[in-house]
């Protein structure tokens, strides 16, 4: 066999080594150092490995493709695949030494996955008995607090906060958004709490030059348009929350100080959505557009973890969380003392809620512990057994 | 029948080309290059791009990674547009043979691979004989007519008949363009279930009313669904535009209730308050006016005016401004903005209307109908769905698992579409596994 053909699978298989430590109860993280900086990461999942390597072969992008490809649609299994893939270039490049034709390989291989996916579905365990052996069953992620709370948030959005300098045992799940404060603006928080207030949602920046997407701007014409102090002024005297998708000019913050406004930028459209689905508010660009149509009502601001008297952030920002009655909004709030550990954290937890969410909606569950792969490697085992002891002929088209 | 024409303009371009010159340099003088198909290096690369084609070719064929050298996007692919359109070809020889290729694949639609090797194979034998190039030209223009009335007469053994009124000949059709490329990753089911869906779609691209002077077949648009199951691909009538989910809900408030048309306005330019290029010079405004509120204010209008009308769906090519989508949002008007150009056409055909490119609308306004409106939900996209009273418009909602196993199943129901375009031009098939090559040749050689 002509090495050079193959060279590859050989790629593919040489990374089964390097794959196999992130498998299992017992992992290893990786540093990537970049030779011309110094700089280093923390890697602890495959997907980031691969997006730092630098690849510029062609195997290496279709295995980029692929486990990217993997990671958008299920958010898991990602390592799995990766070993798989690293796995079966080995078992094809034994094949092909023997002499086996490449058309061969492939329909066996596919027959051979096709029958253990349906050999295993007996392992199966519904949902409802894995509630009550939460304690019993080995679980990859270790907040197993948050995986009850997340059998109660179907059908609700999930957004994360970050905070650095906490230990990890501040991490927790709350309803609403949660978001921390300058201290400026923590005062006039201060004064919004414990009553029913108004919210107003504007996707877009809230400065005098900013324009909706797809305005061409006239090269040789200078516009000043009024500004938008005059029409905040309209909600003076009213208890009023402002999200804004974007930034906010200097002297539109100051007015909303003086009129007891709370503005809160860098708002992503997910929460703008959640907020103006509960309370019927309309999303609008720009603040020209505000009408009865566009405020929204009952929606409530209080202070996180109030009582933690051994909470600090860093520049003394104050954590404040917004609400409103059967908002589908779940704020995850991770907190960890090591910058490099947090991508990790977070990466972790998605997997995690992925993996819940996905049980949810197959109603079942695999044990783990290698159970699911023993049965695999039996159940091939036997076949092989077979076809050898059998005295036909072997036909690749039966169905077994 | 469409591979021998494609042959004889090859033979024709060879005439041209051996009796005249070579390429014309920007700097360098002409160059003047007697019987260049003698050339080695013309030997060389014919070779080499004879061995890409052929090994792209047939049910053992595999797929190329195109890439550039120093890294960037790979183009994993077997199918001749691609590839040829991606390759760098220097010489002169294979350049023309290139364009020949690209030229046939474009106006047929395929056998892009089979022309490609056999140009390849003819040149290869003819520059082995060493014979004069007038007699090679003579000697395959002969060939291919007489395959041609071969081909065209009754007595020809390797063609069959299209009965339109059975499905499974076409179905096979289909699938044998469908699995006749591997970087689709097709198993039998999912070839199964995607060829009925484009013999489905091409039903419906076929004009019902062939009174209204509408000669050709309509169109079918693929809506791309990557990195999904292959089997959950579907097709409908009509046009899907996709939409962010938020804009839908509360947008059609319930579904409609009446089974009345829907007016339709379709916009050319832009709704977005921009001022119009003002070219070369500045433009002045005096204080206490503002351009854009001037615009504005005319967008608005137009707005009350579409809403007085009873206009139930607004469609711009371009974007619309904010304020106007709120305005007719409250109004109950469906608004779709930044559909593009390629889709113009379409609707207008759809719509019954021509696209509307002012501000100021003329009285009566050119609006156009719809039979119906309705939301679809592949996951994870939203799609609006526009139902036209009587068109040939469908759109192919394709699933596949990555992206370069889409593209290429995409390539591939292109094709899958032309060919049965041209078969109800013409309706007969070929047979396939080889037996009209090996046909037509012993017929050839007993003559």
């Amino acid at each position: 066999m002509n090495r050079k053909r193959h060279l590859g699978l050989q790629q593919l298989s040489s990374l089964a080594s390097v794959v196999k430590t992130f498998l299992g109860p017992i992992k290893s993280s990786k540093f990537i150092v970049d030779k011309r900086t110094y700089g280093s990461v923390l890697i602890c999942s495959v997907v980031r490995l691969l997006e730092s390597l630098d690849s510029n072969n062609t195997v290496g992008q279709l295995l980029n493709d692929t486990i990217q490809a993997q990671n958008k649609e299920y958010k898991t299994g990602t390592t799995t695949l990766l070993f798989l893939v690293s796995a079966w270039s080995s078992a094809v490049l034994e094949c092909l030494e023997q002499g086996v034709p490449l058309s061969i390989i492939v329909t066996l291989m596919s027959e051979g996955l096709n029958s253990c996916i349906e050999q295993v579905q007996c392992l199966t365990i519904s949902i409802q008995d894995v509630t009550q052996k939460l304690d019993d069953i080995p679980m990859k992620c270790n907040k197993k607090v948050l995986i009850r709370i997340c059998f109660g948030t179907t059908g609700r959005q999930i957004i994360e906060t970050k905070t650095l300098g906490m230990s990890e045992s501040y991490s927790c799940v709350c309803p609403g958004y949660v978001m921390s404060l300058c201290p400026e603006k923590a005062a006039i928080a201060k004064q919004l709490q414990d009553r029913p207030l108004d919210i107003v949602l504007i996707a877009g920046d809230l400065t005098d030059t900013y324009r909706h997407l797809g305005f061409n701007r006239s090269q040789n014409v200078r516009m000043v348009l009024e500004s938008g102090n005059k029409r905040i002024a309209q909600f003076r005297g009213k208890m009023l929350v402002t999200y804004v998708q974007g930034n906010i000019c200097e002297s539109l913050e100051e007015k909303c100080f003086l009129h007891n406004i709370l503005i809160i930028n860098q708002v992503t459209h997910a929460v703008l959505q959640a907020f103006s689905n509960i309370t019927g508010a309309e999303i609008v660009t720009y603040l020209a557009q505000v009408n009865e149509h566009c405020v929204g009502k009952d929606v409530y601001l209080n202070y996180w973890g109030t009582g933690e008297s051994s909470w600090r952030e860093l520049d003394s920002r104050v954590p404040i969380v917004i609400t409103a009655k059967g908002i589908h909004l779940v704020t995850v709030v991770l907190s960890s003392p090591i910058l490099s550990k947090m991508q990790a954290t977070e990466d972790n937890f998605w997997t995690c809620a992925y993996c819940v969410h996905h049980a949810l909606l197959d109603n079942a569950v695999f044990p783990g512990s290698g159970v699911v792969e023993l049965l695999c490697l039996s159940y091939l085992e036997k076949l092989g057994k077979e076809v050898k002891s059998s005295t036909k002929e072997f036909h690749t088209d039966n169905q077994k | 029948m469409y591979f021998f024409e494609s042959e004889l303009e090859l033979a024709l371009g060879w005439r041209l080309f051996l009796g005249k010159m070579s390429r014309v340099d920007a700097k360098k003088l002409s160059l003047c290059t007697r019987e260049p198909l003698s050339q080695e290096t013309v030997g060389h690369s014919l070779a080499a791009f004879s061995h890409i084609v052929r090994s792209c070719y047939g049910p053992t064929g595999r797929l190329k990674h195109l890439h550039n050298g120093l890294g960037g996007y790979v183009r994993t692919t077997s199918h001749s547009s691609a590839l040829l359109g991606s390759l760098c070809v220097a010489h002169p020889v294979l350049k023309l043979l290139t364009a020949a290729v690209q030229n046939h694949v474009s106006r047929f639609g395929d056998g892009g691979l089979f022309t490609a090797a056999l140009c390849c194979s003819l040149l290869g034998k003819l520059r082995d004989l060493n014979m004069p190039s007038c007699t090679g030209v003579a000697i395959c223009r002969r060939l291919s007519s007489q395959c041609v009335d071969y081909l065209a007469s009754e007595a020809c053994g390797c063609k069959m008949p299209v009965d339109f009124s059975r499905s499974k000949i076409l179905l096979d059709l289909v699938r044998s363009v469908l699995t006749s490329k591997c970087g689709c990753m097709l198993s039998r089911e999912e070839a199964g279930h995607v060829g009925t869906l484009v013999l489905k779609a091409f039903l419906l691209t076929v004009p019902q009313n062939a009174a209204t002077g509408v000669t050709g077949f309509g169109r079918c648009f693929y809506v791309s669904m990557k990195d999904k199951r292959v089997l959950d691909s579907s097709v409908c009538s009509g046009l899907l535009i996709e939409t962010p989910e938020f804009h839908l809900t509360r947008m059609l408030p319930g579904g409609r209730t009446t089974s009345s048309p829907i007016r339709t306005a379709l916009f050319s330019v832009s709704l977005s308050g921009d001022v119009c290029e003002t070219g070369e010079g500045a433009v002045i405004v005096h204080r206490g006016v503002s351009l854009e509120a001037a615009v504005l204010d005319q967008l608005l209008r137009l707005g009350q005016r579409m809403v007085k009308d009873g206009v139930g769906l607004v469609i711009c090519q371009k974007v619309i401004h904010p304020a106007l989508k709120q305005y007719l949002k409250e109004n109950q008007v469906v608004a779709v903005e930044r559909v593009g150009v390629a889709m113009m056409e379409s609707l207008k055909e759809m719509t019954g209307s021509q696209a509307i490119a002012s501000l100021q609308l003329l009285s009566p306004a050119p609006y156009g109908s719809l039979k119906d409106l309705r939301t679809q939900h592949f996951a994870p996209k939203w799609f609006l769905h526009l139902i036209p009273e009587d068109s040939a418009i469908c759109s192919l909602v394709l699933c596949n698992r990555n992206e370069t196993a889409w593209e290429e199943l995409k390539l591939a129901c292109q094709t899958a579409e032309r060919v049965l375009q041209l078969t109800v031009k013409d309706p007969w098939v070929l047979l396939g596994g080889g037996c009209t090559e090996t046909h037509l040749s012993s017929y050839l050689r007993h003559q």
